[in-house]
């Protein structure tokens, strides 16, 4: 049987694995989760079932066998970095998964999904010592200072009224058990392809009518980290596959047997000024690093997958945007993952670097920020003519369409309309709109300052410009962060505006709200420079140039050859 | 994510009537801070003369004890549109439902929205100039006259964490940073930063891509004292603070760059972190002095600029005994050997040429190297030791070519300092040797004086 710690561990490792920095982190501790950390991320053995395994050592860390009285104190250290409480929420998450979709979500009867959970007796309201309401959300807080703290975006918040502390625990479970049947049963009535990516699938969601609420609500949810997630969710269903074969839930052995590395675009310039289009595997998320080889070709040699930082591979190889069908490729070196896919599609949105804001185009995120410059690529024919009724539209606009073989792409563009409802797509261009339609009345864009290159943060002392993007003239601003620091404004839009020189280290959330709703929210973070660290593997590139160098190879103080031909140039 | 869903009515309305209409919904939706959900109104002529009068609504959006749905109605009847309270003189056209939109529809009317769009306000990043238009520039320090300033000495410093941190790069990264940090905006700035950190061996470049990458931590020993070492490379306030736990770390601010840190110590032992070793390098200068060729050698390993048509260009021609560039005649072109500077207008674009005469080939390089010959070909250069305070002092016009002012820098990590004289400027190269100095004035041709 393993023990909490090791069990606490394990969980806040497999929620953040693979998680490119600044992306949301939901607690969505599930059944195959579970399953999943028992099997990939636990360091220790399990006994038996592994559910049964994991409430029980969170019941014997913190539920006294005397009297079932919970103690949270016991869960307040840390271990390492971890906070101490994160399999405690895991396992309150985990409860409100076993809600059925006919249950009222009031406390009540969330309580006695975590009374069972935690092997309590059954009877009404908060176990004893989760008296008053909110004594766990000093767990919930140390959860999210350590995501904002390794660069992630805390998604778990507290809400108002009956569900100020409930609200904690529903912000992070995603798909019920309940709706993975039915979406099992939609997929298999619908008799889908298996070769969609996470959005193809999830813009087929986003269009069907979905009768249970929760589903419903997460699917079309305000938050577009939310929906994602949904998203993600739907996909590991859909990525088992079990769901073609009928029938009830699958068997655990069969859970872990189909995980795919997705592939977007990534987006360089030759010489002449040509775009290039790159394969982009995305590192799958909640996944063991491990060294893993692709082939390009079956037969081929393997080509090894470098993480060129979390959530991302480096490019491997080019490619053309727009393929006939879906290419797979065997992927080896993981007992999960086995294979590379890139779909079939008919059109790209990709977005500067996050962490460069003059590095390359690719699909680094999921879903568009308002007022964030793209590049949107299409397939030469429908949708060239659909981006050209957007444009005379007044929906968005663009400084440079280019044409090469099937790919038109359309550079600098920019969403600038609100009213995509009036707009009628065609038929084909309706996945391209609905990616395109502004989620919110408002964005947060911060640029500028120094960033820290590492941390997905900014240095003392070099705080970003912010700028809101939005669809009225002013919104009113406020710059919080949990030390006391606190500016309020209304500023105009589009309007740039410093943030204080002198604001201290710290996370700093920006609420933009627009007439006393909340529009836009974003996090960031203020690190010292004292916390900077020196990058690890090193590009090496070598001067030969003979009027810098004379034509010795030289690496900064390092001389690591001589070119005695005299060749001209560098080697990187 | 919204849905847009329309909350149609059918109408029989004039043209005026329908713009008051309209006008009025969009007061009510302005009252109640409404046009996230209802975001716009529109008149559609039906196929048949009718009108049909719709409010777009999200039907994902809920409000309190109420749906969009039911707030459309409440705002049209609110606005005089009494036909809206009863469902069955209006009707909803979902968001999937496009086919049956087009079979109902002729064309638009009216359409008034209540959002404001977004000015498009992205601006095309400004290419940086090709490396051979920045090599052909002066280090923009040497524009700026004054004492080391304590700020700028950290700013310097500070950029060298941040590179060490961001591992590799375009100039365009360095140039962002510059700015961010108050060093400098200008691409020539930048470049000249990045010229010095090379200089200093913390750094290097890719000459065709302007790509630039730090070393790892590595200590250099200097020309005077072979127990002394020069940290160069990789630096961080941690790094630094776990080595001052193990070695005596001497602190040089320097101008127009980071300090220059001195650790004492056996370079063997040292870690700056955790069973992580420092590489030593050894006296990189003297090695430099030992692989370097000689001018003559140097100049048939530099690239040929193999133009043909010079009247695209405005041409100056580098006068040694003045140190000055003045524009010659593009109808007579016999070429006189020297430094030349060809200026294309449109875009700008400089380029610098030496012109041998020996093989009749132009020359490519950077302004200091080709400077060089330029007066080391016609007047001569200087070069003097002064041995009591181990300085190489050169005049600033005789600045060497970078290979060779490598060795200089490397020397002793510093940076030469700016002394002004009547004369004119000069740069004095801190702990150079005897040795080093004759043996880098042989392989440039230059008679070492002493002072």
């Amino acid at each position: 049987m393993a023990r909490y710690d090791a069990w606490n561990a394990a969980v806040a490792t497999y929620f953040t694995a693979g998680a490119a920095q600044g992306s949301p982190i939901f607690l969505s501790l599930d059944l195959e989760a579970i399953e999943d950390v028992a099997a990939r991320f636990l360091d220790e053995g399990v006994d038996g079932d592994p559910v049964r395994d994991f409430s029980q050592a969170v019941r014997r860390r913190c539920v006294s066998p005397v009297g079932d009285h919970v103690n949270l104190n016991t869960l307040k250290s840390s271990h390492g970095n971890i906070p101490g409480g994160v399999a405690f929420l895991g396992l309150m998450v985990y409860a409100a998964y076993n809600m059925q979709e006919e249950e009222g979500v009031d406390e009540k009867n969330y309580f006695l999904r975590l009374r069972e959970v935690l092997g309590l007796p059954q009877s009404q309201g908060r176990p004893e010592g989760m008296l008053p309401a909110g004594t766990e959300e000093s767990l919930w807080k140390s959860w999210n200072e350590h995501l904002t703290a390794a660069g992630f975006q805390c998604t778990a918040e507290r809400g108002s009224g009956s569900q100020t502390y409930l609200r904690y625990v529903l912000s992070q479970s995603i798909l019920r058990e309940a709706d993975k049947q039915f979406l099992r049963q939609r997929f298999r009535d619908a008799h889908l392809p298996l070769l969609f990516d996470c959005d193809q699938l999830g813009f087929w969601l986003s269009r069907q009518t979905l009768m249970r609420r929760h589903l419903h609500e997460g699917l079309h949810h305000t938050d577009p980290a939310r929906v994602w997630e949904f998203y993600r969710s739907a996909h590991r269903v859909y990525e088992m596959s079990d769901w073609m074969r009928g029938g009830g839930s699958p068997l655990g052995s069969d859970r872990r047997q189909s995980r795919s590395i997705e592939c977007g675009l990534y987006r360089t310039v030759d010489l002449l000024g040509d775009a290039e289009y790159w394969l982009f595997p995305k590192e799958p998320g909640r996944t063991r690093s491990s060294l893993l080889e692709v082939t390009p070709v079956p037969g081929g040699s393997a080509h090894p997958l470098r993480t060129i930082r979390p959530g991302f591979f480096a490019p491997p190889w080019q490619v053309a945007p727009f393929v006939e069908q879906a290419l797979e490729y065997d992927v080896a070196g993981d007992p999960v993952i086995h294979k590379m896919l890139f779909p079939k599609r008919d059109f790209w949105i990709l977005v500067r670097d996050p962490e460069n804001h003059q590095g390359m185009w690719a699909t680094w995120k999921p879903y568009l920020e308002l007022g964030e410059p793209l590049v949107v690529l299409c397939r030469r024919g429908a949708l060239d003519d659909e981006m050209t009724r957007f444009k005379e539209a007044m929906l968005l606009n663009w400084t440079a369409r280019t044409e090469s073989d099937e790919v038109i792409e359309y550079q600098d563009c920019m969403v600038l309309s609100y009213d995509w409802g009036g707009f009628i797509p065609s038929p084909e261009g309706r996945a391209l709109a609905d990616a395109l339609t502004p989620r919110s009345m408002a964005g947060i864009s911060l640029s500028g300052g120094l960033r820290d290159p590492n941390q997905n943060a900014w240095l003392e002392g070099f705080p970003p410009v912010l700028k809101v993007y939005g669809f009225d003239r002013r919104f009113e601003v406020a710059v919080t962060a949990s030390r006391g620091y606190s500016r309020r404004c209304e500023i105009p839009r589009q309007q740039a505006v410093a943030l204080d020189r002198d604001m201290e280290p710290d996370t700093y959330q920006i609420e933009v709200k627009w007439n006393d709703k909340r529009a836009a929210v974003r996090s960031f973070r203020i690190v010292p420079w004292s916390s900077i660290q020196e990058k690890a593997d090193l590009e090496e590139i070598i001067n030969f140039n003979p009027a810098a160098t004379a034509g010795l190879g030289l690496r900064g103080a390092l001389i690591v050859g001589s070119d005695a031909a005299g060749e001209d140039g560098s080697h990187a | 994510m919204p849905r847009w869903n329309f909350l149609v009515v059918r109408q029989h309305e004039g043209s005026v009537q329908r713009q008051q209409t309209c006008a009025r919904i969009k007061l009510e939706v302005e009252q109640h801070g409404l046009s996230d959900i209802l975001p716009l109104v529109k008149y559609e002529r039906g196929k048949k003369q009718e009108h049909y009068l719709g409010i777009a609504y999200d039907a994902n959006a809920w409000l309190q004890g109420s749906n969009a749905e039911m707030a459309a109605r409440e705002v049209l009847m609110a606005a005089g549109v009494a036909s809206a309270k009863h469902p069955l003189n209006s009707f909803v056209i979902e968001a999937n439902d496009v086919a049956n939109l087009h079979k109902l529809l002729n064309g638009t009317l009216e359409c008034d929205s209540f959002t404001l769009p977004i000015t498009y306000d992205i601006t095309r990043d400004v290419p940086p100039p090709s490396s051979d238009q920045l090599f052909a520039e002066l280090d923009a320090a040497e524009l700026i006259r004054g004492e080391p300033d304590p700020i700028d000495i950290e700013k310097h410093s500070r950029l060298l964490e941040w590179c060490s941190a961001a591992g590799s790069g375009e100039l365009v990264r360095i140039q962002q940073a510059c700015l961010a940090l108050g060093i400098s905006s200008e691409w020539g700035g930048a470049w000249s930063v990045l010229r010095r950190l090379v200089l200093l061996g913390h750094l290097e470049f890719s000459s065709g891509s302007l790509r630039w990458s730090a070393i790892p931590p590595t200590l250099v020993a200097t020309d005077e004292d072979a127990d002394c070492r020069i940290l160069v490379g990789q630096r961080t306030q941690g790094m630094i603070e776990f080595l001052r736990n193990e070695s005596k770390v001497d602190e040089h601010p320097q101008p127009d760059g980071p300090s220059r840190l001195v650790v004492h110590g056996d370079p063997e032992k040292m870690c700056y972190r955790q069973g992580r070793r420092l590489h030593d390098a050894g006296c990189v200068a003297r090695e430099l002095s030992k692989l370097l060729p000689r001018v003559g050698d140097w100049v048939l390993r530099l690239p040929t600029w193999d133009e043909q048509d010079f009247r695209r260009f405005t041409i100056e021609y580098y006068e040694p005994r003045l140190d000055q560039f003045h524009e010659i005649s593009r109808i007579n072109m016999n070429w006189q050997p020297g430094l030349y500077r060809f200026t294309f207008e449109q875009p700008r674009v400089v380029t610098l040429g030496f012109f041998d005469d020996n093989d009749g080939r132009w020359l490519c390089g950077d302004y200091y190297g080709l400077r060089f010959l330029a007066r080391a070909r016609s007047s001569g250069c200087r070069a003097i030791l002064r041995p009591d305070t181990h300085q190489l002092v050169i005049p600033q016009t005789d600045r060497w070519p970078m290979p060779y002012e490598r060795a200089l820098v490397l020397a002793s990590g510093a940076l030469p300092q700016r002394i002004q004289t009547d004369q004119g400027g000069l740069l004095a190269y801190q702990g150079i040797t005897k040795p080093l100095a004759e043996k880098l004035c042989t392989l440039l041709g230059l008679e070492l004086e002493a002072s």
